[in-house]
Order: C-alpha cells, then sequence, then structure tokens
C-alpha cells in the first residue's frame, strides 16, 4: 500500500473571537492517497474551508489557531513547521483554487504576469536557486534566503548556498520562454485562443474564464497536492459545468491528489473517489462516494441527501432537516447531531461516537472503506 | 541567453501609447497635463537659465513706479518699481519645489509608516505593537488643525523657507499613514492575495507586488492632489508672514499676497495682488486636472475602457471589446473543451 501523500490526524482548529472560542475543526482524521480525489461536503460553517485553507496553513493565525493534532504532507508534520517556512511548503507542495474567481487574480496586472509568478517560483525551485521540499525535515528558512526577489535573481544570479552561478545561467529562462510555459498551461485549461488573453487584464474575463486562469495558476506549480475550495460555486450552471469538466479531465492528465470542497451534493458525486460529510467541525462519515451517496449510514447524510432539490420530484415541496446548526462555541456533549437526530439515545447525549467502519457484510477496515460516526449505522437505512 | 533589456523598449513605447491614448481621450486630464508640464518646464528654465524668462532682478528698479500691466511689464510694477512678472516668475522653482519635497517627502515617509502598520498588523505579533504604535502617533498629529500647529512649529524654528519647509514637513506625513494603511487593510485581505500566499509568494514580496502595486493608482492621485494644497498651505503660511520676507533676494507667492494686500493697494493696483494670486491658482489647477486624469492612467479598467473608446483599430484594444461583461471569449473557448467532453 502506497504512503497517503496528506495525512490529517486528530485536528482540531478554534476561532477566538473576544470572549468565544469557537471549535470550528473538531477532531478530522483524513488521509489523501496520490492521484485520489477527496471531496468534503457538508453546509456552510460546517468548517470545510477551515480545514482546507488549515493544510497550507492560510487561516489567520490569530484569531484561528490549531489545538491539536497534526497535518502529515508528504511525512512532514506541518503543524510544526515555522510560518516563515510554509511559503517553501506551498509552492512546491500543494496548489489550491479558491471560490471567488472574480476577486482572486489581481486586477493591476495581465494574465500571463499572474501565471508567470507561479511558474517562476517552481522554476527556482527546480534550478536550485531555491530548494524543493521533498518531505522532511524543510530545509532552510525561506524568509533569509540570500536572493532577494524572483526577478532580481534571474538577472543577477545572486545565489544561496553556493550554488554555481554557471549552471544557472544556462537555465535562465527569456521573457519568451516563460510566455511558451504560461501558454501551454492556458491550453491545459482549454482556454481557446491563449494568445490573446494572455496579454488581457482580470477585468476583461469572465468568471469561468478566471476560474480556468487561477486553476492554470495551481497547475504551473506542478503541485503533489491541489485543494478546491469551492472552486465552481460562484459561477453558473453551465459554467460550472464546464469548469467542472476541465477539472475531471485535469484529474486524469496531472499526477496530483485532489481535495475537493463543495456544499453542492452533485459536484462531490461527480468528481470525487471518496468523500468525507463534515457536521459543526467533525467528519461524521466517510467513504466512496457511491456508497455513502446510495446507502448512507449517518441521519445526517440521509437527512441532508433528502434535503437535495431535486427536478423530478413529484410533490413539489422541499425538504429540510428540522432544528438549527450548533453553536460551536458550545457544541452539544456526545454527537453533534444528537439534538436533530430521530433516532437520538440517551448514549448519543454523553460519548462522541468514534468514525467506524461499517458495511452491511461486517466491517471493513480498509483505508477509505466506509465509516460512520453513529452508534446506530444500522437504523440509517429505515429512515424516511 | 537573451539580454535582459529585451523586453524592455516594447514594453515602455506600450506603456507610453497607453498613457498618451488615454490623455488624448479626456480634455481636462490632458490640460492639466500640458499646464504641469509647462510649469515644470518654466521652472527648469528659470533655474538654469533665467535670463531667458525673467528680464529683471526681484529688487530691480526699474523706474518705472505702479504702472498697469503693458508689454514692457506683463504684471504691472509695483510702488518701488518692482517688476512683478519678473517676482512672479522667481517665484516659480521655490513654491513648486515646496509643493513637489513636502508632499514628496510626506509621501514617503507617511506611506512607508502606512505601509508598515496596515500589512504587518497581526494581532501578538511584534508589528502589531510597532503598528498601534504609529497609529496612536499619527492620531496625535491629526488631532491638530495642521495649519496652526505648522505655524507653531515655524514660529519655534525661526522665519525663513527652510525653516517652514520643516514645519509643513512636520504635520503633513499622517494623512499619508492614515490613507496607506486604509489601503492596506482593505487590499491585503482580498482572495487575490491569499491566492499568491497559497502559491507561495513570500510575504516581502506580496506587499510589494501585490498590495503596493494596488495602491499606487489612489496614492499617487492623492500625492498629486496634494502638492496644490502643500502649495496653498505654504502661501497662506506666507501670507501671514513668518514664511519669507517680501520683498527680498527670493520671492515667493504667498508672501507677495500678503505684501501687496498690507500695502491696501488692492483696489488702486490690483494687479499686484492678482498676479501672485493667478499663479497659486494656476498651479494648483493643474495638479488637479493631471490628479484626475493619473486615475484613469493608472487603472487598467479605466485605462483600457479609454483605450478601446479612442483606438478601437489597435489589436489589443480590439481584443479588450470582447471584455467586460460580455460572455463572447467564454463561449468562444468553452465549446471546445465542451465537445470534447461529450465524445470523450
Amino acid at each position: 500500500m502506497t504512503e497517503p501523500i496528506l495525512r490529517v490526524q486528530n485536528l482540531s482548529i478554534t476561532y477566538t473571537v473576544g470572549a468565544g472560542v469557537f471549535q470550528a475543526v473538531s477532531d478530522v482524521s483524513l488521509d489523501i492517497y496520490p492521484r485520489r480525489v477527496v471531496g468534503i461536503v457538508g453546509e456552510t460553517g460546517c468548517g470545510k474551508s477551515t480545514l482546507a485553507q488549515a493544510i497550507p496553513r492560510l487561516m489567520p493565525e490569530p484569531p484561528a489557531s490549531i489545538g491539536s493534532g497534526q497535518i502529515f504532507f508528504r511525512g512532514t508534520d506541518l503543524v510544526k513547521v515555522p510560518k516563515s517556512k510554509m511559503p517553501m511548503v506551498r509552492g512546491t507542495g500543494i496548489g489550491m483554487i479558491f471560490q471567488e474567481p472574480l476577486n482572486s487574480l489581481n486586477p493591476a496586472y495581465r494574465v500571463f504576469d499572474q501565471i508567470v509568478e507561479a511558474i517562476q517560483i517552481r522554476h527556482f525551485r527546480e534550478m536550485g536557486l531555491v530548494k524543493s521540499f521533498q518531505g522532511g525535515e524543510v530545509p532552510f528558512d525561506y524568509s533569509k534566503r540570500p536572493t532577494t526577489t524572483v526577478s532580481s535573481a534571474l538577472t543577477r544570479s545572486v545565489l544561496p548556498d553556493g550554488v554555481v552561478e554557471e549552471k544557472v545561467k544556462d537555465r535562465i529562462r527569456t521573457r519568451s520562454d516563460y510566455r511558451k510555459e504560461v501558454l501551454e498551461y492556458l491550453r491545459l485549461v482549454r482556454i481557446n485562443d491563449p494568445e490573446t488573453i494572455i496579454d488581457l487584464f482580470p477585468h476583461e474575463l469572465s468568471g469561468g474564464m478566471r476560474q480556468r486562469i487561477m486553476i492554470a495558476m495551481a497547475l504551473s506549480e506542478k503541485p503533489q497536492l491541489l485543494i478546491a475550495d469551492e472552486p465552481t460555486s460562484a459561477l453558473d450552471v453551465t459554467i460550472q459545468a464546464q469548469v467542472l469538466t476541465l477539472m475531471k479531465d485535469l484529474i486524469d492528465e496531472v499526477d496530483a491528489a485532489i481535495l475537493f470542497i463543495s456544499h453542492d451534493l452533485g459536484v462531490i458525486a461527480e468528481t470525487a473517489d471518496e468523500v468525507g460529510v463534515m457536521y459543526a467541525g467533525r467528519i461524521i462519515e466517510y467513504g466512496p462516494v457511491d456508497e455513502v451517496f446510495r446507502s448512507p449510514r449517518h441521519p445526517y447524510t440521509k437527512m441532508l441527501l433528502a434535503a437535495a432539490p431535486r427536478i423530478y420530484k413529484s410533490d413539489g415541496s422541499l425538504r429540510s432537516i428540522p432544528g438549527n446548526v450548533p453553536n460551536l462555541s458550545r457544541p452539544p456533549p456526545g454527537c453533534r447531531f444528537h439534538p436533530r437526530c430521530p433516532i437520538a439515545r440517551p448514549v448519543c447525549k454523553v460519548d462522541p461516537p468514534p468514525l467506524a467502519p461499517v458495511t452491511s457484510s461486517g466491517p471493513d477496515t480498509r483505508a477509505g472503506a466506509h465509516r460512520s460516526a453513529c452508534y446506530f449505522p444500522e437504523e440509517v437505512p429505515g429512515l424516511p | 541567453m537573451a539580454p535582459p533589456e529585451r523586453r524592455s523598449p516594447s514594453r515602455i513605447g506600450e506603456s507610453l501609447g497607453t498613457f498618451w491614448r488615454v490623455l488624448r481621450a479626456n480634455p481636462l486630464s490632458f490640460l492639466g497635463f500640458l499646464m504641469v508640464a509647462i510649469i515644470c518646464l518654466t521652472a527648469l528654465v528659470i533655474v538654469v537659465a533665467p535670463h531667458l524668462l525673467v528680464p529683471y532682478g526681484p529688487q530691480t528698479n526699474t523706474g518705472a513706479y505702479s504702472q498697469a500691466p503693458s508689454g514692457k511689464h506683463l504684471f504691472g510694477t509695483d510702488a518701488n518699481g518692482f517688476d512683478i512678472y519678473s517676482n512672479v516668475m522667481l517665484a516659480l522653482p521655490l513654491d513648486l519645489g515646496i509643493g513637489i519635497a513636502i508632499a514628496g517627502a510626506a509621501l514617503i515617509s507617511g506611506g512607508a509608516l502606512g505601509l508598515v502598520a496596515g500589512f504587518y498588523d497581526r494581532p501578538g505579533s511584534v508589528g502589531a505593537a510597532v503598528s498601534v504604535t504609529i497609529m496612536r502617533i499619527t492620531d496625535i498629529f491629526l488631532s491638530f488643525p495642521s495649519l496652526i500647529l505648522a505655524l507653531a512649529i515655524t514660529r519655534a524654528l525661526g522665519i525663513g523657507v527652510w525653516e517652514t519647509v520643516l514645519a509643513i514637513g512636520l504635520t503633513w506625513w499622517p494623512f499619508y499613514v492614515r490613507l496607506v494603511r486604509g489601503e492596506v487593510l482593505a487590499i491585503k485581505n482580498l482572495p487575490y492575495v491569499t491566492a499568491a500566499r497559497a502559491a507561495g509568494v513570500r510575504e516581502n514580496r506580496i506587499l510589494l507586488r501585490h498590495v503596493v502595486r494596488n495602491l499606487l493608482e489612489p496614492i499617487v492621485v492623492y500625492f498629486t492632489l496634494d502638492i496644490g494644497t502643500v502649495l496653498v498651505t505654504y502661501s497662506t503660511i506666507g501670507f501671514i508672514g513668518v514664511a519669507s520676507k517680501y520683498p527680498g533676494p527670493q520671492p515667493e507667492w504667498g508672501a507677495m499676497l500678503a505684501f501687496y494686500q498690507s500695502a491696501g493697494s488692492i483696489n488702486t493696483y490690483p494687479w499686484e495682488v492678482f498676479a501672485p494670486g493667478l499663479a497659486i491658482f494656476i498651479t494648483v489647477l493643474a495638479f488637479s486636472l493631471l490628479g484626475d486624469g493619473l486615475r484613469d492612467i493608472l487603472d487598467p479598467r479605466t485605462r483600457r475602457a479609454f483605450v478601446r473608446s479612442t483606438a478601437s483599430h489597435d489589436p489589443p484594444a480590439e481584443a479588450s471589446t470582447l471584455g467586460p461583461g460580455s460572455e463572447a471569449p467564454t463561449a468562444a473557448t468553452s465549446a471546445v473543451p465542451l465537445e470534447a467532453g461529450a465524445i470523450s
């Protein structure tokens, strides 16, 4: 069995706002293997975006802070990596696509300049100007690198760690080399007429185009893990379909694992291999997408699926889950879903149920197997 | 390996071309640009070769007393027989220099403090303490009316041009701290900054490349308008009579106004007051008009809009007509992947 590229263990993240402490993410464990697509689905405020931002340590600290747990990326615990070294990890291994394509590109720069920044960071890593992050100890303090900027290094060849100047000179690329490479990435994300698009400003592009540029930016770093935080939520349905088609195609072309965050069950069902369902900061069900969505084993998943609007539903009414999402500054004890759960028993109010393997034919302990954080998973199929 | 200079000519040429087109599209900013250019050129000539533009010295008795404007004395003469046109012109380099120098110094010092206070204010860090210190000192300075504070400092330092410059400079920077910090706070939480961070860009580079670039537009516009404000403030202090002496070897517009106004000649010899007043008016107006135009040039959004409206035959501009709001590029580009996706 291969090693997971990302292993999140018992991660808890809290936000301190004034006197209140919000447990945005509690005790989340997650393994992502190379070339797998893992989806995280849940309502707004369930902690899925916090989780996505916590992996490359992008959430603002403070107010956010990692209470406990580990994030192993290629064997290195990112929780222990000092913040000053994180840019290297981000630029080397983890790519990210954001929710808001409208604001995720710098309005002052042309498409070329947006993408070339990411390419240069990777390129300088490859040249040895910046050491590559291969797991293990982070090589050196990125913030104390003698080379001041990428562009000054390009012309002056000021190198850290005594890299031979000649060697680097041979591999320095000109603007036209970079242009070619940017064009390649624009073609990769299926942009028609990239020769024109490359010289445009973000405001001259539509939402779908901008999201493609974002994807190109993230891919141009050749990440081993791509985190897509609701990449299609801000787009309208037809553009959403195009971007999803693109992402599905890219999954086969790009050698990266993908963590796909969305509140849209359909999007997750389309893209992911495995899915984790989050509720109030916890993963309450996890497993292969088909299995989880066809035969959910947690009452929340079941009710969430039932609440999803369907065009062909005959009675025309929309279902909702009774009750409210709990206040995360004072989450209910035990299972966090018990106040809204139709099958809750006294035991549910005491101890939080573990995420335990479930199958109809006895427990399956393989990685990625169907697991549910419910004491009574066998009762779930009987729910309306 | 190609030399790095290769990229420069085309890029600079392109920027100049855009600059020119935006100016041409907007008559008022073009006028402002033209006026500022002429004013700066005139000031330069006066410094380098005064005899080309200035017929008399500042205290040369022309023998003509209190004469109305004429071909020989463009703005007339005063009771001492001094040529007012010469004095107004000789004051130009000083007043212009003061405006640019004070606003520039305030921009650099206040801007730097504002960047630090805005960007490194993560709660609990050293930066936050520095940020709070900077902002409280700024607040203290801002709580005095700046003109009164400048006057007080001038009185303490003594009468003179440099004393006044120093006094205004000391009161001018807090405005820039506030402005820059506010902009930084707004920009640093925008998604594209997070996106750059996610791409592995280091903090200092984010500050320079992403934050400062997007500050540039409001700051440069404010700076340009501010040159006029400084000029007016300096003239006001000059008018009160604590900045410089007139008549003297180095004339100054505010002091000229004060002198002629206090001589009570405004009804009898209005040109004496009119000339330096007009000089201040024109200079301040020029910078205000230019400031408006600069906003259009620096903001890629309006810039493209202007270029589009003036030169639709230009290839990049033509591409941009497909731009904002229009779904044309998406439709064109997405047709292919959609079909490809349908087949596969």
